[in-house]
């Protein structure tokens, strides 16, 4: 029977498989003739509709199908797939649910019905569910998806404000109760225990957590298992046993053979060791400071003692205002194994890990990093109670820089340490460096690698004050020793494939890091010229070494060549969820280089190829979410909602969105219609709490100390919040004005001019005035409901309905004053934008302002070209200036529509229609001298003279000190990195030029 | 000297510097919540000390009867801190976690035959090529391809539960599988 079934659907299943959606429909209506009820085939018809794109009556057959409340497990599974495609989620729960309410038996149903609250984030639900499988089948499991459920509830996991929920200590006292009486204990499996003690911690309960741990059983786990011992190590300290972890740590460093291999050296048992050795002392003194205060008071003639909010809490510490009993205080039962006074203390770890890295040798580093690190920590201790810094650290760092200047990483080690040197010792550590320098042999590899990492940690250590002199004579030196260990290395035949990193490398980093120093301190552009010329010839050569192509990609988009920006960062594949963290890399501010209006798509594209991830998070992580339950890894679970809370809520998501639209515009036909859907998705985007997960570590910085490469070479200044804050506030209000509809963002942009625009450029805040200036002089036309206005874009409001709101205000007078009702509804900054106060700034609102803006934008731009500014300021204005007129376009849609739908029609709009058209001709006419000066900067960037001006710029550099000399490279490579440098910025400049003038004849 | 942690589903914001490598492939999310859905204990990052990912190791269990055992999908570690002994320790405690939790008879693992330096390593770690396994990678865009290019060594190192010790053979080298055959 079943067979024949199997038999019957397999033509249906082979045809979706093979995308062959129209078979699949004829095969199904073919059955449904003999069986026109056959649920399965309905089921598969309805997503066979669906793909084949006929999205009406797919939804139809859907809808009737679902009203059959269907049990069938096939049928759920198709229908399942069908409402997801439809966007329908939660209707896939209550589908379910009724199934299975219909049959309370049906085991798998139950589970199905659990999981589907699963995806939807429905945790209170799916405690119920699971409680409710747990009573009926017995599972033990079913009761740990309910208490995992109800832990999630309480941490309001994935939700709009995550966080401990009011009610959380109810639902983790009810998880607390199931996980005790569970008919199976926790210690089973790791990840029970990992919820078990979650919970215990959550609650406050630090004893009872520690019971659990120090069980045979519970000892056992943290052994094995490397996030239970994390969330061990975390309720320790959490509890104060600071001496336990000490000890626990100090054993597991100085024990062989204890159970993870053979000898513990994971850094974090270092660093646990220590951080907790001096909670010990800190708790040792404030234990006899407390035994002091109370046991002689009467020694204080004043008899003004240290106010009781001053003692310093100990988790031994009695409640009250102060009074300590020394009787009902517990002494401190000092561990035998440790002794109290500080000195000894640390004395035992300085023995402890001088022993260990003797004993270790030089194969591994942790007991000669964790001297660094403990004698760090002597020093800061030492500081604050007044006393001499000893000389220790200083010595233990050069001992370390002997020891493993010959390894990578030596440098990043010493980082931290170096840092916390005081001026004095900089200066005895930098004259030791130099003697480094002048020791080392650069042409072998060991000898390479001490060279750059003291020319790395000489950078680091430098104060400031630096000159152009000194950058670019460092620039030089790195590259000399690029040379010489790449003569070296061909003598000693010794030539590595092109497919691996260079040891040489970072020499070529180093270098670009001085360049772009020389150009901070000189803003002369050839030193970018010269540090791409370095970069360049650095990436021919090691073609693998992506950190290259990153400097590149930051040094061409300054110079505003976009094409071999785009070029390099498409060549590091950057893919998956990649995209999240490094398309900022290309798409910061990138519709300044959208050349859409003119057909290259290039940049829209990177924009939808860099969001495709969220959609993959929005279908995929539910699933490994569920994955998790069914695995019983409750470990991973909270960490996967938060996975895809952080991608979901992306910052770079939603730039790159807005980015999207400000490209869009440039090509689009402005439509009242999309922009209310848009309205309403921005204002959703508007309320998010975003997570920033751009990566700019990937940007390598070997910059003097409290410099970094990445803020130096952003194409303006870094955007956050705030910026993307601002932008969707000034486009929502456009909106709004163009729908004709009120929305709940403040009306007046003073708000904003007033402290929010640290992430703004200057001619940001400049548009953004604009933006005020179009809002106050333009009269806010008749609004509409929301309702009215999404039932005229649906096409079911009657022509007299659209028109019937009564004109608010006469013509000519500033919206804001007269709408009192929106004033009422603005909304207060979000949370997380700090306003710093300062007075608001006002603008002046008419057509002349409007006009203005145009203006002083074309005076700009030239007045930038005329200085010899950096390119991409100049496009940036552009592009702004382009951006207004669209914005203009905006918000006058309700007066100068041509679509007759939304069109209205006021008694006295006369006026407002002739002033509109005139600001619009006399802004083009400014856009267009805009366009004419980029223009002649694309006729000039295209000249051969202008090549030869470029690499002199390089070749005039080329004496004595020079990089290009010290490359040894003639003026050939620098003449052809010239040419794809100036033919980049050409099509730029032309792309925008003739962009411009599409945009403002549309 | 790092930091050895579990992996994480945060990671995947984290771990650019590792996968921006050529030979580090980045795979999809469900990919690697996949295996941390399931084998979490048998994925690990090493992290250094200013908390950059250094490298990271994605394992997981399978197989029936004498078969089951511990595999290495993925083991990789950024250029800069190459040479420092971190694979060993990542391999150290895959191995330690088949044995003590998963209670496995070996740990395994796929390299091209081409890769002579990785497979001298993992010799050096106490692993032995067990089979050859016909075209099991697709050629690199940098290679010229080859049978060595695109053929896998399948590699075992025996575990203590392993007394007979069946995952190693002399003559594993010779002995050819194809694709297909493999799990």
């Amino acid at each position: 029977m079943v067979d024949q079934e199997q038999r019957k659907l397999k033509p249906i299943y082979d045809a979706l498989d093979s995308g062959s959606y129209k078979a699949a429909i004829q095969t199904c209506n073919k059955l449904l003739k003999k069986q026109p009820q056959h649920e399965t085939i309905r089921a598969l018809k309805s997503l066979a509709l669906l793909r084949a794109n006929k999205a009406e009556e797919a939804i139809q057959l859907c809808d009737e199908i679902l009203a059959s409340k269907p049990t069938d497990d096939t049928v759920l599974g198709i229908m399942q797939h069908v409402l997801k495609h439809l966007d329908r989620t939660p209707e896939i729960t209550a589908m379910f649910e009724d199934a299975f309410k219909k049959q309370p038996g049906n085991e798998e149903l139950g589970a199905q019905t659990f999981m589907s609250h699963i995806r939807v984030g429905s945790w209170k639900n799916a405690q119920i569910i699971a409680l409710k499988l747990f009573k009926s089948f017995k599972q033990p499991k079913y009761l740990f998806w309910s208490i995992m459920s109800a832990v999630l509830q309480a941490q309001n996991a994935g939700g709009v404000n995550p966080g401990m929920t009011d009610n959380a200590p109810i639902l983790l006292n009810l998880a607390l109760r199931m996980i005790t009486n569970s008919p199976i204990p926790s210690y089973v499996a790791p990840d029970h225990f990992y919820l078990h003690l979650t919970i215990l911690k959550t609650l406050d309960k630090l004893d009872e957590a520690y019971e659990l741990i120090q069980s045979e059983r519970g000892k056992r786990l943290c052994e094995t298992s490397l996030v239970v011992d994390e969330l061990r190590r975390e309720i320790f300290l959490a509890k104060g046993a600071c001496k336990e972890e000490a000890v626990l740590c100090g054993e597991r460093l100085s024990k062989k053979g204890w159970a993870r291999g053979e000898l513990d050296r994971n850094w974090i048992t270092f660093l646990s060791l220590i951080d907790s050795t001096f909670d010990v002392i800190k708790l040792n003194e404030s234990q006899s400071k407390c035994e002091t205060d109370s046991v002689a008071p009467a020694t204080d003639s004043e008899g003004a003692g240290p106010p009781p909010s001053e003692a310093k809490p100990t988790p031994t510490s009695t409640e009250g205002n102060g009074e300590v009993d020394p009787e009902l205080t517990p002494k401190p039962t000092p561990h035998p194994e440790l002794p109290l006074e500080p000195q000894a203390l640390i004395d035992g770890l300085r023995e402890l890990f001088e022993r260990l890295a003797k004993e270790d040798g030089l194969k591994e580093r942790g007991g000669h990093l964790a001297s660094l690190q403990l004698e760090k920590r002597v020093r800061i201790r030492e500081e604050g109670q007044g006393k001499s810094v000893p000389d220790t650290l200083l010595s233990l760092i050069k001992q370390y820089f002997n020891n493993f200047s010959d390894k990578t990483c030596c440098f990043e080690d010493l980082k931290p340490y170096v840092a916390s040197l005081q001026e004095g010792e900089l200066t005895s550590w930098l004259g030791y460096l130099k003697e480094q320098a002048d020791a080392r042999d650069p042409s072998t590899p060991a000898g390479l690698a001490r060279s750059i990492n003291v020319f790395k940690l000489q950078r680091f250590s430098s104060t400031s004050g630096r000159t152009e002199d000194d950058e670019r004579n460092d620039a030089a030196l790195y590259l000399k020793t690029d040379v010489h260990f790449n003569r070296g290395m061909v003598l000693l035949g010794k030539d590595l494939s092109d497919t691996d990193l260079q040891p040489a490398d970072d020499l070529a980093i180093l270098a670009a890091n001085a360049l772009v120093s020389a150009w901070v301190i000189t803003r002369k552009e050839t030193y970018l010229h010269q540090a791409l010329v370095v970069l360049e010839y650095a990436s021919s050569k090691s073609k693998q070494n992506y950190q290259f192509r990153v400097l590149a990609v930051r040094i061409y988009r300054l110079l505003a060549a976009n094409g071999p920006a785009l070029s390099h960062y498409r060549t590091m594949d950057v893919k998956q969820v990649q995209t999240d963290t490094l398309s900022h890399l290309i798409l910061s501010r990138g519709s300044t280089y959208s050349l859409a209006p003119v057909g290259d798509v290039g940049m829209t594209q990177e924009c939808i190829a860099a969001s495709d991830i969220y959609n993959q998070n929005s279908s995929d992580t539910a699933d490994m979410i569920i994955k998790a339950f069914q695995f019983e890894k409750y470990s991973q679970i909270t960490e996967f909602v938060e996975f895809e809370d952080r991608l979901d809520n992306s910052l770079q998501r939603d730039l790159t969105r807005l980015e999207y639209v400000r490209m869009k515009f440039t090509t689009e036909k402005l439509e009242p219609e999309a922009l209310l859907l848009e309205l309403q998705e921005l204002e959703f985007v508007l309320e998010k709490m975003h997570h920033d997960n751009r990566d700019f570590a990937v940007i390598p910085n070997y910059q003097p100390r409290g410099q970094s490469l990445a803020d130096q070479t952003s194409m303006g200044v870094v955007r956050g919040f705030q910026w993307l804050t601002v932008f969707l506030q000034l486009y929502i209000r456009a909106y709004a004005r163009a729908c004709r509809v009120e929305t709940s963002v403040a009306s007046d942009m003073n708000t904003f001019l007033s402290g929010w625009l640290s992430e703004m450029t200057e001619d940001e805040k400049t548009f953004l005035k604009f933006s005020q200036i179009l809002h106050e002089w333009i009269p806010c036309p008749p609004l509409q409901s929301r309702e009215a206005a999404m039932a005229a874009l649906t096409g079911t409001a009657t022509p007299s309905e659209a028109t019937a709101a009564p004109a608010q205000n006469g013509s000519g007078e500033p919206a804001a004053k007269t709408n009192g009702d929106q004033e009422r509804k603005q909304s207060p900054p979000p949370p997380h934008v700090k306003q710093d106060g300062s007075a608001p700034v006002t603008v002046e609102a008419s057509a002349e302002t409007a006009v203005k803006y145009f203006q002083d934008a074309a005076a700009r731009a030239k007045a930038l070209a005329d200085q010899g500014e950096l390119l991409w300021e100049v496009c940036h204005v552009a592009t702004l200036a382009q951006e207004a007129y669209i914005l203009l376009q905006i918000v006058s849609l309700p007066y100068i529509s041509k679509s007759g739908k939304s069109k209205i029609k006021l008694a006295d709009s006369g006026p407002v229609v002739e002033s509109l058209k005139a600001v619009r001709t006399q802004a083009a006419t400014h856009l267009k001298t805009i366009s004419t000066l980029l223009s002649d900067i694309a006729e000039k960037e295209g000249s051969a003279a202008r090549r030869d001006e470029w690499a002199e710029g390089c070749a005039a550099l080329s004496e004595a000190n020079s990089v290009m000399h010290a490359l040894q490279l003639g003026n050939e490579f620098a003449s052809s990195v010239a040419k794809k440098t100036l033919e980049a910025r050409k099509t730029v400049c032309e792309g925008l030029a003739n962009g411009i003038l599409k945009v403002i004849s549309a | 000297m790092s930091v050895l942690r579990p992996f994480k589903a945060d990671d995947l914001f984290k771990f650019n510097n590792v996968n921006l490598d050529l030979w580090t492939e980045t795979y999809s999310i469900s990919f690697y919540l996949t295996y941390l859905a399931r084998w979490p204990d048998l994925c690990l990052v090493q992290e250094a000390p200013n908390g950059k990912m250094m490298g990271y190791v994605i394992g997981k269990a399978e197989g029936h009867g004498q078969e089951w055992h511990g595999h290495v999908t993925a083991i990789t570690v950024a250029p800069e801190y190459r040479r420092l002994g971190l694979a060993r320790k990542m391999m150290d405690e895959l191995e330690r976690i088949s044995t003590e939790v998963y209670n496995g008879y070996f740990v395994d693992l796929y390299v091209r035959c081409a890769n002579i330096l990785a497979i001298n390593m993992y010799e050096r770690m106490g692993y032995s090529v067990y089979r050859r396994v016909a075209q099991y990678y697709s050629k690199l865009p940098h290679e010229k391809g080859g049978r060595d290019q695109e053929d896998a060594f399948d590699m075992r190192k025996p575990l203590p539960r392993d007394t007979m010790r069946r995952s190693v053979r002399p003559n594993g080298r010779e002995i050819i599988i194809s694709r297909d055959q493999a799990p």
